[in-house]
């Protein structure tokens, strides 16, 4: 009898697991399938490489500087998340020997995920473009998509440097080394290719952010970025405006599959730099 | 006289729980020293307390001291002594990288150039009989060694640190009875140069290397005894 009741409880798990994963690929599938027929007969080289043009604005031609201005907004917020990210998981984990204080800054840090980001938009308005004068500008959206993303970054790392730490730690420290030589040689040579994962999937959350740039760094239009204090296009405002004002919902699938494609492309190529990387390093 | 390490009123703790109660011991030069006794009774937390890892444990503290290099570690410079002798763990704990890159852990870390980490490796790769095994695929991954293989690597990465001493917590108990057998005699070969200090549970296993051995229960010295031509002929002082 308790048997078949266990049998029963497993079979019940795997039905509901495999219905779930199935439910999910189908979601997935359905949601690419859906913007890239939409946008078919929309998305071609002049739509990748063109400004947009017509009347209203953004009816014809293409999105290249919104392509470009999202590129510029993600890889500053990714190399300043990044920055502080890392800094701050390599002292929570290897420096910081007070428990009282890791646990403040683990809430501090959990706080921070859970702030809206328009308020971190209407922050970095307030602080970045008018009090340090970076203007509306990549700069300070990217630093504001950076500081979105920081908390999920930082728990990340601290989670992937704990998983070695556990497992190398004392052997490291048996031979002799110290902290320093253990970072450079055992975690980051172990690690690299969890934080580059990392890296990717908080660069497709920047990059699918809006909020936080309405206030700091999108424009409706601009040409292509030329600095870090230029004001720049971003695709998901872009679309945003697209069908918001009913400018063109064709246009609005194409800008959207066009950020599936980068998104697509992004975790391509973490993967096959983690694939073909490893070796390299670990040899 | 030719004592290598003095434990003298040794007492330790992890949190409140006394782990360890007054162990007074020496451990003599070249020669090796088997600590033996049932699970949970302090062995590995001698060895983490000789090797100075222990203080790496959150809540560990001690009494007493260790009497090492001409140097007195106490509770407070016990973090010293990390890094000063070499320490096997009971799983083979090769970092995932090439065989290489392991066994030159140490020497790049002392700022050893590369022509010197190559001889190095050779050499402590010959000396655990490794050498020949694994000459062509020094840049093949360390986990891809058999168990026994990895074992005989840590050991020989443990040997570039130049150790005088050297601590074993059950470095055979992961491997097969064929495995046991090369480490052991490996053992026997390197206490001509080193001192060994080594954890078991298998009694005739250190019967069959041992010139001490200790028995440790419950946190205390209970037997100490000497070895002479496989018979165990006399208690002998602990310290």
């Amino acid at each position: 009898m308790r048997r078949r009741k266990t049998f029963a409880v497993h079979a019940f798990i795997r039905v509901l697991s495999i219905t779930a994963f199935i439910a999910v690929l189908t979601f997935i599938f359905t949601l690419f399938a859906l913007v890239f027929v939409k946008s078919r007969d929309h998305l071609n080289v002049h739509f990748l490489t063109d400004s947009p043009k017509g009347f209203p604005l953004g009816s014809e031609g293409g999105i290249f500087p919104a392509i470009m201005g999202s590129i510029g907004f993600t890889w500053v917020a990714c190399v300043f998340s990044t920055f502080l990210s890392f800094m701050t998981a390599v002292y929570l984990q290897f420096y910081c020997s007070n428990g009282k204080y890791k646990q403040l800054m683990r809430v501090v840090i959990g706080m921070l995920a859970g702030i809206p980001s328009i308020i971190l938009g209407l922050f970095g308005y307030s602080f970045l473009v008018v009090r340090l004068g970076f203007g509306i500008s990549i700069l300070s959206g990217g630093l504001v998509l950076g500081l979105m993303v920081f908390p999920y970054m930082t728990i990340r790392f601290e989670r992937i440097f704990t998983a070695i730490a556990d497992r190398y730690e004392a052997g490291s420290y048996a031979m002799g080394v110290n902290t320093v030589y253990y970072i450079l040689h055992v975690v980051l040579p172990l690690a690299w290719r969890d934080m580059v994962s990392t890296m990717s999937f908080v660069s497709g959350m920047a990059m699918g952010a809006s909020a936080p740039l309405l206030l700091t760094g999108a424009v409706f239009y601009a040409k292509a970025p030329k600095s870090l204090l230029s004001p720049a296009m971003a695709l998901p405002l872009h679309l945003y405006h697209l069908l918001s004002e009913s400018i063109s919902l064709e246009n609005a699938f194409a800008s959207a599959a066009v950020l599936l494609l980068i998104l697509i492309l992004l975790n391509v190529l973490t993967w096959l730099f983690g694939y073909y990387g490893d070796e390299k390093w670990m040899s | 006289m030719d004592v290598l390490i003095r434990i003298q009123n040794l007492t330790s703790f992890y949190g409140e729980k006394k782990i360890l109660q007054d162990i007074n011991l020496d451990i003599r030069k070249n020669r090796i020293t088997s600590i033996i006794g049932p699970s949970g009774g302090g062995k590995t937390t001698l060895l983490m307390a000789m090797s100075g890892l222990a203080s790496t444990i959150p809540g560990f503290s001690m009494t007493g001291a260790i009497h090492y290099d001409e140097k007195v570690f106490s509770h407070e410079t016990i973090h010293e002594l990390v890094g000063r002798m070499a320490v096997l763990f009971q799983q083979p704990f090769v970092f995932p990288l090439s065989i290489d890159k392991n066994m030159s852990f140490a020497t790049r870390f002392e700022g050893q150039n590369k022509r010197a980490q190559r001889q190095i490796t050779e050499d402590r790769l010959k000396e655990v009989n490794l050498w020949d095994e694994v000459k062509d695929d020094l840049k093949m991954k360390a986990t891809k060694l058999s168990g026994g293989q990895q074992q005989r690597l840590c050991l020989a990465r443990a040997l570039t640190m130049n150790p005088q001493l050297l601590l074993l917590d059950e470095p055979c108990s992961s491997l097969d009875a064929q495995n046991a057998a090369i480490i052991e005699a490996l053992l026997l070969r390197l206490k001509e140069r080193y001192t060994i200090v080594f954890v078991t549970h298998n009694l005739a296993q250190a019967k069959r290397i041992s010139d001490d051995v200790i028995f440790l229960d419950d946190g205390q010295i209970k037997e100490a005894f000497r070895y002479i031509d496989g018979y165990s002929v006399s208690q002998i002082p602990i310290a």
